[in-house]
């Protein structure tokens, strides 16, 4: 029988793979992977401000705050890729560094205002999912929903706009409006990673799934669905490794998720370097 | 403060080289991987900085470049996604490597995110009885002094290879070591100023002076001396604000950068988000003066002349708004290209000579 803590961080992880798992197969098909670590990291100064603001540390509360900076953020990103002659990935760096240096500022100003007060928030950095509640597990559950919900509406448009932007416009969806529907997507599921695995190891997540799913299938539906099979898999597995290895859970499962990509790379059918090797 | 300084210089050169590059996000990656070599080398020699801690983490920064490079050319991963990988990997053992170190060992999470410039000078170097200043004000210097003569020494193949790898090629030079000496200054940089400021803000301090720089410049020489100057200025501010607050020194340089970044992109004389803005309404008002310009010209002298001259007709005829029309008139006046007489507005000679010169272009 597993312990009743144990279970609860499973079940949380395991929606954690699962929503990144979906969700990153568009962030990698459109080449925006880093841009899950650039919102990860933007995400610390929301959280901050949120408890700022409420004065809770209630994961839906913290939540709300990491998705409208991790979103604001995104938004400005793309702001200065497009209308200057700074390159995307500049970009993302700045935009990275420089989120997560005010969120540090706020982190320690926090700290020296009110001794206890970031004792809670100083999880998120690293993720914290020992303390995870019953609650958290709801609030994880909810957004997860949610986010499957609307990735399977806008399916269509989604797949489209992955593979070749200007033939979405050109059949008349509003790309820019999709664009930023995906975009949500994305900082809905790195919010939900966050407390999991925390700030620095969410782009992991992210990135992972998708790109071990890639190897081994080659439509996007399939690909989705094995990328939310081996995110759910892998979390679960690193969970259970740490409590036995006493490791701490973020490293552990992004080691998880880096050994499903490696032994993908290796041996996947066709495309594996094992089977290029043999071919040769 | 003077620490600070130097670590701005120090990581603004190689910065430079790496966002026109298109590499910036690997400064991100090898800061966190570098990580790696510093606990191995820990773990090999018990102690947080000994003479193997650099070579490891140079070496474990390559290696990131290396294991990404190989990704991508195996054509199974895109470049963005390679880079994903391999650094979160490598910064999780790391953490897993920490926690077998044990709590005793002097180097924990958080110091390795925020780093401790408050601690900097504390950390003196003493010889024979005499201070010679903080330890890091000494390394860091010496790193920021060894990539500016390199910076100097390789100015020409280093611009080449940036701007044109095909002709770099050409004439001899190879790409591939100019990326991997790039990486390795970067690499060495990054492991120098880590313990003064952290990773974080070595990211910031490597992407964001050069990226203000570009917004106010083209030139190379230029960008790299501006993201010098832009990296100590926030240096100081940083302090500033860290003091005023009571908060990460390290954060708050990174968020004075964030906050230089957005007034130049915003006000930079070329290409700030206003200045555009500006020019383009400016741009719009000399375009609807010329035509009303020729407008007039066309009209002047014809018996019509009376009724076309005034502002009701302008506005039938024109398809203006009234306060559009009023505005373009009251800036032709001003610059003296038109003149009221009574109700009727005309050419004065200087409107029509250039009237005229609009009308022959055409």
């Amino acid at each position: 029988m597993i312990p009743y803590t144990l279970g609860l961080a499973m079940l949380a992880s395991g929606l954690v793979g699962l929503l990144s798992g979906a969700l990153g197969c568009f962030a990698v098909l459109r080449r925006h992977s880093l841009l899950g670590d650039a919102i990860a990291h933007a995400a610390l100064p929301g959280i901050c401000l949120a408890y700022w603001i409420t004065h809770t540390k209630a994961t839906g509360v913290l939540l709300v705050g990491a998705i409208v900076v991790g979103w604001a953020g995104t938004v400005l990103v793309g702001a200065i890729s497009k209308h200057s002659i700074i390159k995307e990935d500049a970009a993302l760096g700045i935009m990275l560094s420089v989120f997560f240096g005010v969120g540090l500022v706020l982190l320690t100003a926090l700290q020296r205002q009110d001794g206890m007060g970031q004792a809670g928030l100083m999880g998120w950095l690293f993720g914290s999912i020992a303390g995870v509640s019953m609650a958290d597990v709801w609030v994880l559950g909810v957004l997860t929903v949610l986010g499957l919900l609307v990735m399977g509406v806008m399916w269509h448009p989604l797949v489209v706009l992955a593979f070749d932007a200007d033939y979405a416009h050109t059949l008349g969806f509003h790309t820019r409006w999709i664009e930023w529907v995906l975009t949500f997507l994305l900082v809905l599921a790195i919010a939900v990673g966050l407390q999991v695995v925390g700030v620095v190891l969410m782009s992991s997540l992210v990135i992972a799934p998708a790109v071990a799913a890639r190897q081994w299938v080659q439509r996007v539906r399939s690909m989705v669905m094995v990328a939310m099979v081996l995110g759910v898999c892998s979390t679960v597995l690193g969970v259970w490794v740490s409590t036995q290895l006493q490791w701490p859970t973020g490293p552990t499962i992004v080691v998880m998720v880096s050994m499903v990509v490696m032994v993908s790379i290796i041996m996947a059918p066709r495309r594996g370097l094992w089977w290029r090797y043999r071919a040769r | 403060m003077a620490v600070a300084a130097a670590v701005a210089v120090a990581c603004a050169l190689p910065g430079t080289f790496l966002v026109l590059k298109k590499m910036s996000l690997m400064s991100d990656a090898i800061s966190h991987s570098i990580l790696l070599g510093i606990v191995m080398a820990f773990g090999m020699t018990q102690q947080v900085q000994s003479w193997l801690t650099l070579p490891m983490a140079v070496g474990i920064g390559l290696l990131t470049v290396w294991v990404s490079e190989g990704l991508v050319q195996s054509r199974l991963i895109k470049e963005d996604a390679a880079i994903g990988l391999i650094f979160p990997l490598f910064f999780s053992l790391a953490m897993i490597g920490i926690h077998y170190i044990g709590a005793n060992a002097h180097i924990d999470q958080d110091a390795v995110l925020l780093g401790e410039l408050a601690l900097a000078p504390l950390r003196r170097w003493q010889w024979a009885g005499i201070d010679l200043g903080p330890v890091s004000l000494w390394t860091v210097g010496l790193t920021g002094l060894g990539s500016l003569g390199l910076c100097l020494r390789f100015y020409k193949p280093l611009s080449v290879t940036v701007f044109d790898p095909l002709l770099a090629r050409s004439i001899g030079l190879s790409p591939r070591w100019g990326t991997y000496g790039l990486m390795a200054m970067v690499s060495i940089t990054t492991v120098v100023c880590f313990d003064a400021v952290g990773s974080v803000l070595v990211v910031a301090l490597m992407i964001t002076p050069p990226c203000i720089a570009l917004l106010i410049t083209r030139r190379l020489g230029w960008v790299l001396g501006i993201a010098c100057m832009v990296g100590v200025v926030a240096a100081l501010l940083g302090y500033g604000v860290a003091v005023w607050v009571d908060a990460t020194i390290a954060g708050s340089m990174a968020g004075v950068l964030g906050a230089l970044f957005l007034v130049v992109f915003a006000f930079s004389p070329s290409q700030g988000l206003i200045t555009q803005y500006i020019r383009r309404k400016k741009q719009t008002m000399a375009f609807a003066c010329k035509t009303l310009a020729v407008q007039l010209y066309s009209h002047e002298g014809t018996s019509l002349e009376a009724e076309e001259n005034t502002l009701s007709h302008m506005i039938a005829h024109m398809g203006w708004e009234k306060s559009h029309s009023q505005q373009v008139i009251r800036v032709g006046v001003e610059l003296g290209y038109f003149e009221w007489r009574g109700p009727h507005l005309h050419l004065t000679r200087l409107g029509r000579e250039w009237a005229r010169r609009a009308f022959s272009e055409t």
